[in-house]
């Protein structure tokens, strides 16, 4: 166990002292607190956007950075989160909403364990990668054969909800006040997250990526390691799909597709897959990325493409790694000095 | 056998072959580099593109038209190799993730570039004179095109069959597939038969694109509808056997061509099913490769 | 759109905003910002890029002419990429920008998205070219305004052209993809090609499915091949339908179908088919410089010239004349209001008739539903270059063919008395 811990230790930044990072995470919280005053809509949408695609990145890396199992088919998940909530919603169901919430992630969950079942026992690598992506494009095509789910055009015109309390409603229908109960939801998704990695379930999931034979051999059961680490990250990820619904108030097959299965990868990577917080830096650069390009129509997939490649050759552990090992040079140096 | 028996049949044979002359560079370079290169359609559809600025709209004729495949195979081919030099070079020691990112990365590029150059009106590309007409089969009608098309595809497999099988730079290939340090300690410059690799499979791509541009409109994203079902099919065949992605591919063809045929309210589906089924029952595919894990 | 093109379309945007600047001291107040959100990447692209031409056309002439309200209208344009979600995302932030007047849903996938937002945003939404049913009926809200026929007044009136200009065609079938639009508009084909066959012995075919944007149709082609029909409405549209075409040709469908009407692709196809166009490809048609009544329409007169010296090039889309339409619509209304008001700019477009390239449009007050004549192209191959050519142009008065209104409610053809 020793050994693996070491090895975390290299992939960790320098710069974390927890205090720093605590400090760092409290003034975040307030900032995105106090966005919808000093942001305008549209911003205000984006930052919301970049929250859901910060815990949808950080459900695929709980699988790939700290399992060690790459989904390229997760939009699935994302999917059915979205296209649930947005049908409970649309259609009334008599449910609260943070019952049509936990049961999106519940299904999520459920669909990752009958996959895992099947499909983990033998498949790892490019073989589970394809496996998903498969079944996501089917799932996308059954949408799309589905006249409740909008078909092709997508589930539009979804309300958002007045979440009941007993004693008092909180009416989510303002921009604002959903944006709020979001940012509260993600935060508290994202601290289950930073548990789930930190606790004895963390430390089976790495061993079984650092190596599955030795993590056999010192008693670890690793396809159930594997089949839990795809269930919290299929769950997570529905869940993330469940908020986004009544936050972009329409649902689409764009969400379905492989492209968008992607996106949390692409996040991953480009943040630091090693490092717990990487996904999340990886998503705000992204959207910011794609924001600057917004108004250069033809051009913005070239920057995004060339951005991507670049930060691959230059960066390949992402932008928390570089950020790391700057702050290891400066310190280096200032130790000399 | 019945009409619809025998147009299923075609109609299959020829998607599969479409599908094949995709994936042959796609398996290739996998079974050599260990990369699964998502922007392999994409330099697909630049090679469709640079074969209808080369030939035109209206190709004179089919050995017009195969010449015109050929420059667009060789352009693509340079492409490989800069993209090689540039790019996919420095991301042969790392997990093979970031090789998977990074072309992910270049498609979106070469998408791009595609619509900078070319606009977005879409073009279309007719079949050469010799092969646009149709043929009557037991009440079906097929296109002489199509079964061109068939007939590229194999003559493609058996091409690169005999390159593989036959000839000393095919075992040199196979000798690096397999094992790449014993290749290198045997003397074989292995650099350099990574690089000619990547140059072929992406010659190839541009081949495909070339014959198959009068396939369908041309635009930016011509490529994504023919890549999803090589991934399908490299999978399904065992990585980087290139026999055994032929055969994925025509049962692929197969597949979705009953599918249209016989289920066409859900068209499009049943090819995943028999992916998914595939991949739980054979997961190492239908011809596993030496190594591959 | 060629590079150089879309290089000129960069100086153009560029040279609007920079104008702007120059001539903001001569206006009386700051400019009237109006959002343009149009799909300018993604599959939409050749459709939407044309369409944001006719509206900065529509933006530049209004200007030459002293402005609106004594101020210049400035363009805030945005790229909806063909998705909802972005279409949402791009009307947030303009009505965060403090933008109140919008034109967007260049098509239904981004309408469906823009629609329910505009009462939460405050805004006066202009559906471009969004033809879906659900728009004025169960997504009515009365801060949209479409500029477009409705999927049944457009495609009813489609059907009705085709079996009046071909009635020996006795036995018609669609292939239409499949979802809510598709399957609609292959209906109301039908029905009215069975309510106006002159002899009234016409037989429509159970329509055949394909996928919008499948790039295979050889299952769908042999079945046409084998059916009894020699009539075609052709529900798929974009690259798709140009795959078919490209498909259908070589195996003889040309001869077998005396008569194809198609959604509304019109000269995309064209560009791309050139002397393979079919010999009697029906279109719906926005505009067509050449053509009569259009020829001699000064506001298309007017048009044409202006886009020639924006884009150099003398043979403009159609879909030009759609983004010019709206464009035109929603400054009528503001100069009618004298007001930029969401609220005063509705009530004054509820009763607005104005001026476009195919004549006198109005809106219907209670679904806000344009209507006016809608036209019908011919076309087919020709020698020269481009190598199609439009042979004639054919109208139907919208108010004969449109539904009664009822918004709110969802559509249902079952209900309406034939």
């Amino acid at each position: 166990m020793d050994q693996h811990s070491s090895t975390l230790m290299q992939g960790r930044p320098a710069f974390s002292s927890p205090m720093l990072k605590a400090a760092v995470l409290a003034l975040l919280f307030i900032l995105l607190l106090s966005a919808p005053a000093m942001l305008n809509a549209g911003l205000l949408f984006w930052v919301g956007m970049t929250m859901i695609q910060a815990v949808f990145a950080l459900s695929w890396n709980l699988l790939f950075g700290f399992t060690g199992l790459a989904s390229f088919g997760h939009a699935g998940f994302y999917a059915i989160g979205a296209y649930f909530t947005g049908a409970a919603l649309r259609y009334d169901f008599p449910l609260p909403f943070l019952g049509i919430l936990a049961l999106a992630g519940i299904f999520g969950a459920l669909v990752a364990l009958a996959i895992g079942v099947v499909a983990l026992k033998r498949l790892t690598g490019i073989f589970l990668a394809v496996l998903t992506v498969a079944l996501t494009e089917a799932m996308a095509k059954i949408i799309g054969f589905s006249p409740a789910l909008g078909e092709q055009d997508g589930l539009g015109n979804i309300p958002r909800p007045i979440v009941g309390f007993g004693v008092f409603n909180l009416d989510l229908t303002h921009s604002n006040d959903y944006y709020r109960f979001l940012l509260v939801a993600v935060a508290l998704m994202v601290a289950a997250l930073w548990w789930v990695v930190h606790s004895r379930i963390g430390r089976s999931f790495r061993a079984v990526r650092e190596d599955a034979e030795r993590a056999r051999f010192i008693g670890i059961n690793v396809t159930r390691v594997r089949v839990l680490s795809f269930m919290i990250s299929g769950g997570t990820a529905a869940l993330a799909g469940a908020l986004s619904a009544p936050w972009t108030r329409i649902v689409t097959l764009d969400q379905v597709n492989w492209l968008a299965s992607t996106q949390p990868i692409l996040n991953s990577l480009l943040g630091g897959f090693t490092s717990f917080w990487g996904p999340v830096v990886g998503a705000a650069v992204y959207t910011a990325i794609n924001y600057w390009t917004r108004t250069f129509a033809g051009l913005s997939e070239m920057l995004v493409g060339g951005i991507l490649v670049l930060v691959i050759l230059i960066a390949p552990t992402g932008i928390v790694g570089l950020l790391g090992k700057l702050t290891r040079r400066i310190r280096k140096n200032g130790d000399r000095t | 056998m019945s009409s619809q028996a025998i147009f299923v049949l075609f109609n299959g044979l020829a998607s599969g072959m479409a599908f094949f002359l995709v994936a042959a560079g796609l398996t290739w370079v996998f079974g050599i580099l260990k990369i699964l290169n998502l922007a392999h359609g994409a330099f697909f559809m630049l090679g469709a593109y640079i074969a209808f600025t080369v030939g035109g709209g209206w190709p004179a004729s089919i050995w017009s038209f195969l010449g015109v495949a050929l420059i667009a195979a060789a352009a693509i081919g340079v492409l490989g190799y800069l993209t090689d030099q540039l790019v996919l070079k420095r991301l042969r020691d790392v997990d093979y993730h970031y090789a998977l990112i990074a072309t992910f990365g270049l498609m979106l590029f070469c998408e791009g570039a595609a619509k900078f150059i070319w606009g977005t009106d879409y073009q279309a590309v007719m079949p050469p004179p010799e092969v646009d007409r149709a043929v009557v089969v037991g009440g079906s009608y097929i296109s002489v095109y199509t079964l061109f098309v068939i007939g590229i595809g194999v003559s493609v497999f058996a091409a690169l069959e005999i390159i593989m099988h036959r000839t000393w730079a095919g075992k040199i290939m196979r000798a690096v597939s397999n094992d790449p340090w014993m290749a290198g300690t045997l003397g074989i410059n292995v650099p350099m038969v990574l690089m000619v690799s990547v140059i072929a499979s992406f010659a190839l791509a541009g081949f495909a694109g070339g014959i198959l541009v009068p396939n369908q409109a041309l635009s930016p994203h011509v490529g994504a509808s023919f890549v999803l079902y090589a991934f399908m099919a490299v999978v399904i065949g065992g990585l980087g056997s290139i026999r055994g992605t032929f055969l994925a591919c025509i049962l692929l063809g197969l597949v979705e061509s009953a599918n249209a045929t016989f289920l066409s309210q859900y068209g499009g589906i049943a090819i995943y099913v028999v992916l998914a089924i595939f991949l739980v029952w054979k997961p190492t595919g239908l011809f596993p490769a030496q190594g591959a894990t | 759109m060629k590079r150089r093109t879309v290089l000129k379309g960069f100086a153009a945007s560029a040279g609007v905003a920079l104008g702007m600047n120059a001539t903001y001291l001569r206006a009386q107040s700051a400019p009237i910002r109006i959002g343009a959100s149009y799909a300018l990447s993604g599959v939409g692209a050749p459709v939407g890029t044309q369409m944001l031409v006719g509206t900065q056309i529509a933006a530049q002439q209004i200007n030459r002419a002293g402005g609106l309200l004594g101020r210049e209208v400035e363009l805030v344009i945005r790229d909806d990429k063909y998705n909802s979600a972005e279409s949402v995302a791009v009307a947030r932030e303009l009505a965060g920008d403090g933008i109140n007047l919008m034109l967007g849903g260049s098509q239904t996938v981004t309408a469906l998205g823009l629609a329910p937002l505009a009462p939460e945003l405050n805004m006066v939404a202009i559906i471009v070219a969004a033809a879906g049913m659900p728009v004025t009926h169960e997504l009515f809200n009365r801060n949209i305004f479409r500029t477009t026929a409705n999927n049944y007044t457009q495609y009813g009136s489609l059907g009705r052209t085709l079996i009046e200009q071909n009635p020996e065609i006795k036995t018609w079938i669609s292939l239409a993809p499949d979802g809510d639009f598709g399957r609609d508009s292959a209906l109301f084909f039908g029905r009215a090609v069975e309510k106006y066959a002159p002899s009234g012995e016409v037989t429509v075919l159970d329509t055949i499915y394909a996928q919008a944007t499948a790039t295979d149709f050889r299952t769908q082609i042999n079945q046409l091949m084998s059916s009894d029909a020699d009539g075609l409405y052709l529900g798929i549209a974009a690259s798709a339908q140009i795959s078919f075409f490209q498909q259908a040709r070589s195996v003889g469908l040309y001869d077998k179908f005396k008569a194809i009407g198609e959604v509304g692709n019109g000269d995309i196809t064209g560009k791309a088919m050139g002397r393979n166009t079919h010999p009697n490809l029906w279109s719906v048609c926005h505009w067509l410089h050449n053509q009569e009544p259009f020829a001699s329409n000064p506001v298309s007169q007017q048009l044409y010239k202006d886009y020639v010296e924006m884009k150099g090039e003398d043979f403009p889309s159609g879909q030009v004349a759609a983004g010019h339409r709206a464009a035109l619509a929603l400054f009528a209304g503001i100069d009618k209001a004298q007001s930029t008001e969401t609220e005063d700019v509705i009530t004054a477009m509820e009763n607005l008739t104005f001026e476009s390239v195919g004549g006198t449009v109005r809106f219907r007050p209670e679904d806000h539903q344009m209507l006016g004549l809608n036209y019908y192209s011919q076309m087919g191959p020709s020698t020269e270059a481009p190598h199609f050519q439009f042979n004639q142009v054919t109208s139907v008065d919208a108010s004969e063919m449109i539904e009664p209104a009822n918004p709110g409610q969802p559509f249902k053809i079952e209900e309406l008395s034939q």
